[in-house]
């Protein structure tokens, strides 16, 4: 294929020259590619052992060490009734409370507080 | 195995633009083996929208070809026409195909004597086919940066081949 012009020019048409070094097609060899997909076998396969040896392998010693599942649910447990003491928490628990400090013993709160009296009257 | 697959769609692409910023097809083999590897090794974190695998591909074939062409910058070695037509491996055909041809054989000498920067656009707008944001995306310039870039090195290549009609196909009818 020839790239003439009618006239005779010393301008290349390059956009020409660079659309057909764009239409080659380039196949890259067999063993190139298998090269790259081997790669990514060993890649996936190193990824995997990695993962076993310093993450979720560490990690699941320690959940061992400290008692596996029955620490972890007796964990959950008690976090789920701490909170629902802390947040709501059933009418009887104050009687038993008032009951238990300041019912029969004749114990006010304010004897709990700290006195300045002395403090106050030293001065 | 979607290892292959990839591979497969990817890799002639990445080829074509590595053999033809460095001029030499097995450093080029090289290269994409190494931008694979790499994207092996990011692909378990890769984010879906943050970028385009094939960006992001090409983004590392440019840099691994930067850094080769710096070093051989440095080590002063010098790749010359007879380099680039050399015969091509036979196991090859498509990239012997484009060393046979004169006429491409003589655009690729042209476009290794551009500067690299415009080699690069040229390559990847005319060649790759790649829209300008995308360029600009691997490069790391804007799209007028990128336009500039590719207008000057067409107008170097205009100027490198003009002396080679012959080479080119165009027929020396005043002489």
């Amino acid at each position: 294929m020839k790239m003439t012009e009618p006239e005779k020019s010393t301008e290349p048409d390059i956009d020409a020259l660079l659309a057909e070094c764009a239409r080659v097609e380039i196949r890259p060899p067999a063993a190139l590619v298998d090269r790259i997909v081997r790669a990514s076998v060993l890649a996936a396969g190193h990824r995997g052992r990695s993962r076993g040896a310093t993450g979720r392998g560490r990690l699941g010693r320690l959940y061992a060490e400290l008692g596996g599942w029955p620490m972890a649910a007796g964990l959950v447990g008690i976090a789920i009734v701490g909170g629902w003491l802390g947040f709501s928490p059933p009418g009887f628990l104050d009687v038993l409370a008032d009951g238990l400090l300041f019912g029969s013993n004749g114990v006010e709160p304010a004897d709990l507080m700290i006195s300045l009296d002395n403090v106050l009257g030293a001065s | 195995m979607a290892a292959r697959v990839l591979t497969e769609r990817v890799c002639p692409r990445l080829l074509g633009y590595a053999g033809r910023m460095l001029n030499d097809w097995n450093e080029a083999e090289d290269v994409v083996q190494e931008a694979m590897l790499r994207l092996w090794k990011v692909a378990p974190d890769w984010r879906t929208g943050e970028a385009k695998v094939s960006t992001w591909l090409f983004r590392v074939v440019s840099n691994l070809c930067t850094d080769r062409l710096r070093a051989r910058r440095n080590s002063n070695r010098n790749i010359s026409l007879e380099t680039v037509a050399e015969p091509p491996d036979p196991a090859r055909p498509a990239l012997a195909e484009i060393v046979h041809s004169q006429r491409l054989a003589a655009l690729h000498d042209a476009l290794s004597r551009l500067p690299e920067r415009q080699r690069q656009a040229v390559i990847l707008r005319h060649i790759e086919g790649l829209t300008n944001p995308e360029i600009g995306d691997i490069m790391g310039i804007g799209t007028e940066a990128v336009e500039s870039l590719t207008a000057r090195g067409k107008r170097g290549l205009a100027n490198l081949l003009a002396g080679r009609q012959k080479d080119l196909g165009y027929e020396d009818d005043g002489t």
